[in-house]
């Protein structure tokens, strides 16, 4: 799918519809690897406790220690402490990303991105936007306040426009600067097709840090497996197939046959199994594979920005992952 | 032709083209990294697909220029064979007829015609592209045409005398050596009244006339003149016509045993026509000569062989009535008058007037039956005195030959009958002295009769013009050499084109539906949304 960035197929009435109805369903407290709130200087009580070492002397609350007796503990009374959330968009930026041709995952990536954007700006929380397997010179994207609702939308322009690299080429994971920029009691999304090979674990390394300081790491996985196949069954039973990610298959035409696609399902439910193992650190939420494009039959005459953004309609809204945001207040 | 061979051409490759099975470009799979080995597939992929393309709009489109860009091509073509051949094929038509070998200061037409001929030549190969030389020379009659492939052989004369339809043949001569696309015609003939600037194959006709205008004067015939039962004497005339001239010059006429120098008179039966007349002194060989130099000889002497006996002979065998006084006797081919009953057979082979015993008596209650209009027999009688007093019809057949010419009513038996040839006629012998009616009747019809027989007239005899070198066929037709010389055509070679254009209003409008297609090709093939590789090729 070439051409101008298409827009975000979802209206700003269809969100505040989602937004409202998320609210309803899903509890806002209570859920969650981390506990977002924790004793501040708000004016939202929290509790009264016993005085300990270290506590402020103006936090004694006097008349409820003096109700403890004489030889009563001293009591102190606690409040919220109101934090702002942050919540950082990660996405995949490898050449394979762009696969379909007729409908890249990095759309639906990037119309997710789009969408939790506007979603997350709505609360005026902090908004990180990084990439994995980006060019070189791809600096994390920080935005404060839901200023990056303006921000976001060239972003994607331009992320969308950039120069198409080698898919022969196998793509170098950069995530330095992104974990430098990640902040406590995050939230890290991760729109990615979790296929890439990561062999000096930059990547790991990356997930695991997302994890890590109250953090949350919420993966959600884009698969085109099933659509690609189907798309090439259905064209030939045999034909040539393109080098990508260093892996050639020569110039002669091969067999599309059944063995070949349940051998690369196995060695992809084996990755991911690894990978799951590998990356968890308990702040980890790997949702099943979102199937991206969805269409029941194979489309010979391709897959057009129209019918990519019905499928996208279809999916958002459905997508675990807003629910993992709802629970931690980013929703509001 | 080209271009229908081309448009099939075309469209075999158009059809073949479309019908390719372009190899598919490698399938990208974004899990590629993760699939085990394949299959090498033993399937080879076909390189056409026997599917025609009749669903392609840009096959169509296609087609559509390329019958555009045909038709384009192939009305061009329909033009440019209307038009002038890039080249010049050159006609020569050249008269060798003997008056071509007059003189003119000193040098004879033909060689003036061949400078002409050689001039137009180099001018033909100059700034135009000379494709095809072709000569035809022109005496009595053309020649064949003969394709020149170096430089222009000598043209001998002939000795013929040539006229202008001649020439005008060699014009219009159809041939397979050449497509001429000019005529240069070279005679001391002027260009006929109304010639046409083009031949009907659009050649371009120029007339050039070589050779100033000399006086002569020409021999045209030699006629025997017999004067028949008027006793006048038989006379042989010459003719000859003077171009240049306004007085005759005199005539030496020699024949057997005579030579007679005549002045020649103006006939006053046509203008430039003289005359020249001798006693004709029976048969023989007869010349006329004109004696003082002029500027054609081969006119100037005429020779007629003349075999005609002299008319008014008769070999007269009736011996009751005397042969008339102006009528000679003779034999051989002479006139026999003499009795049916008296004659031999061989006597029948000759002109002969026969007579059978009519009268007297007659034939009474018959009538005059049926009768052919025989002015030159009947003319002089009155067929009611006739019919009163008819004659007895023959008894006797017919000699071979005959036919009635007036039969007996009833019965039909001849009264009258006439021979053709050799003429020959039967009539009522005369019977002079048998009182009227019968004594006119017989005379009339007698003297009517040998009067037809010797009738006298023009004979011309067959007669050759004898030039200085030998005899020359027709030359009165090359007396008139004193024709005003006509100005030098301006021979000119271009190849502009002629009136045979057919138009070629099309090829604009073709050559613009065919980009039209193109452009409407390239827009369908490159609309937004149908651009893949496939189809925008």
């Amino acid at each position: 799918m070439k051409g101008a960035f298409p827009d975000l197929p979802l209206s700003d009435r269809e969100l505040d519809r989602l937004q409202f109805g998320l609210r309803r369903s899903v509890p806002s407290e209570g859920l969650g690897s981390h506990l977002r709130r924790k004793q501040g200087q708000s004016l939202e009580f929290r509790e009264h406790r016993s005085y300990q070492y270290g506590d402020d002397i103006r936090m004694v609350d006097w008349r409820a220690s003096q109700r403890m007796g004489r030889d009563g503990p001293q009591i102190i009374k606690t409040f919220e402490a109101e934090e702002r959330l942050a919540v950082a968009i990660v996405l995949d930026l490898r050449p394979a990303f762009r696969l379909p041709v007729d409908a890249p995952k990095l759309l639906f990536a990037l119309w997710t991105a789009l969408a939790l954007c506007e979603l997350v700006g709505r609360e005026k929380d902090d908004l990180i936007l990084g990439t994995v397997f980006g060019p070189e010179d791809d600096k994390p994207l920080l935005w404060r306040k839901g200023r990056a609702l303006r921000e976001m939308r060239k972003v994607a322009e331009r992320i969308w426009s950039m120069p198409e690299a080698s898919l022969e080429g196998v793509p170098r994971a950069r995530t330095g600067a992104l974990c430098r920029k990640l902040r406590p009691a995050s939230v890290v999304v991760v729109l990615s097709d979790m296929l890439f090979d990561d062999p000096d674990g930059e990547v790991g390394a990356l997930l695991r840090a997302a994890q890590l300081r109250r953090r949350e790491l919420l993966l959600v996985d884009i698969d085109s497996i099933p659509a690609e196949i189907a798309d090439a069954t259905a064209a030939s039973q045999s034909r040539r197939l393109a080098t990508v990610e260093g892996r050639p298959f020569g110039a002669d035409p091969v067999e599309l046959d059944t063995p070949l696609f349940d051998g690369a399902m196995a060695a992809i439910d084996a990755l991911r199994a690894t990978r799951h193992r590998e990356w968890s650190q308990g702040g980890m939420t790997w949702h099943a594979p979102v199937r991206w494009p969805d269409r029941t039959a194979p489309a010979k005459a391709g897959f057009d920005a129209e019918q990519a953004a019905e499928a996208f309609r279809r999916i958002f809204p459905t997508l675990p992952v807003l629910r993992n945001l709802l629970s931690r207040g980013a929703l509001g | 032709m080209i271009a229908l061979f081309l448009g099939a051409l075309g469209a075999g490759a158009l059809i073949a083209w479309h019908m390719q099975r372009r190899p598919l470009p490698p399938l990208a799979l974004s899990f590629a990294r993760l699939l085990p080995e394949p299959r090498i597939s033993a399937q080879k992929e076909r390189r056409f697909a026997l599917i025609l393309p009749i669903a392609s709009v840009g096959f169509w489109l296609r087609m559509l220029a390329l019958m555009a860009g045909m038709a384009a091509l192939l009305s061009i073509w329909l033009d440019l064979r209307g038009i002038a051949q890039p080249g010049v094929a050159l006609r020569l038509v050249i008269d060798t007829s003997d008056s071509m070998g007059v003189l003119d200061d000193g040098r004879p037409r033909i060689e003036l015609a061949r400078e002409v001929a050689a001039s137009a030549l180099v001018q033909a190969r100059g700034p135009a592209d000379l494709t095809c030389v072709e000569l035809i020379t022109v005496a009595a009659a053309p020649t064949a045409p003969v394709r020149l492939k170096a430089e222009l052989p000598l043209t001998p004369l002939r000795a013929e005398g040539a006229s202008v339809a001649g020439l005008l043949t060699a014009i219009a001569t159809p041939t397979e050596v050449c497509a001429p696309t000019h005529v240069l015609v070279l005679t001391d003939h002027p260009a006929p009244p109304g010639l046409a600037d083009r031949t009907a194959d659009g050649a371009l006709v120029i007339w050039a006339q070589v050779g100033a205008s000399v006086a002569n004067a020409g021999l045209q015939a030699m006629t025997l003149n017999q004067p028949g039962l008027s006793g006048a004497e038989s006379r042989l005339a010459i003719d000859l016509t003077l171009h240049g001239l306004t007085t005759a010059p005199a005539v030496l006429v020699e024949g057997p045993g005579f030579a007679d120098e005549v002045i020649p008179v103006a006939s006053s039966s046509r203008e430039g026509l003289w005359r020249a007349e001798v006693l004709y002194r029976g048969t023989g060989t007869y010349t006329a000569t004109i004696e003082s130099p002029d500027g054609y000889a081969g006119d100037d002497r005429l020779r007629a062989e003349v075999l005609v006996g002299t008319v008014g002979a008769v070999e007269w065998r009736l011996t009751d009535l005397a042969v008339p006084a102006s009528l000679a006797a003779g034999t051989g081919d002479a006139l026999v008058v003499a009795r049916l009953d008296a004659v031999t057979p061989a006597d029948l082979d000759r002109p002969v007037l026969l007579t059978y015993p009519g009268w007297p008596g007659g034939a009474s209650g018959a009538q005059v039956g049926s009768f052919l209009p025989d002015p030159a027999l009947l003319g002089a009688l009155n067929l009611d005195v006739l019919e009163a007093a008819l004659p007895n019809p023959l008894q006797t057949p017919l000699p071979t030959g005959f036919a009635p010419v007036m039969v007996t009513e009833p019965g039909n038996r001849p009264i009258l009958a006439r021979r053709i040839s050799p003429p020959g006629l039967i009539v009522p012998h005369p019977q002079p002295g048998a009182g009227a009616p019968v004594d006119a009747l017989s005379t009339v019809i007698f003297l009517s009769a040998l009067a037809d027989l010797l009738q006298g007239g023009t004979i011309m005899p067959p007669q050759t013009w004898l030039g200085t070198s030998g005899p020359v066929a027709q030359a009165g037709l090359e007396s008139d050499t004193a024709r005003a010389l006509a100005p030098a055509p301006e021979i000119r070679f271009d190849t502009a084109p002629d009136s045979r254009q057919t138009g070629g209003d099309l090829f604009p409008l073709l050559t613009l539906l065919m980009l039209l297609c193109i452009l409407l090709e390239r827009l369908h093939a490159l609309w937004p949304g149908r651009r893949t590789r496939t189809n925008a090729v």
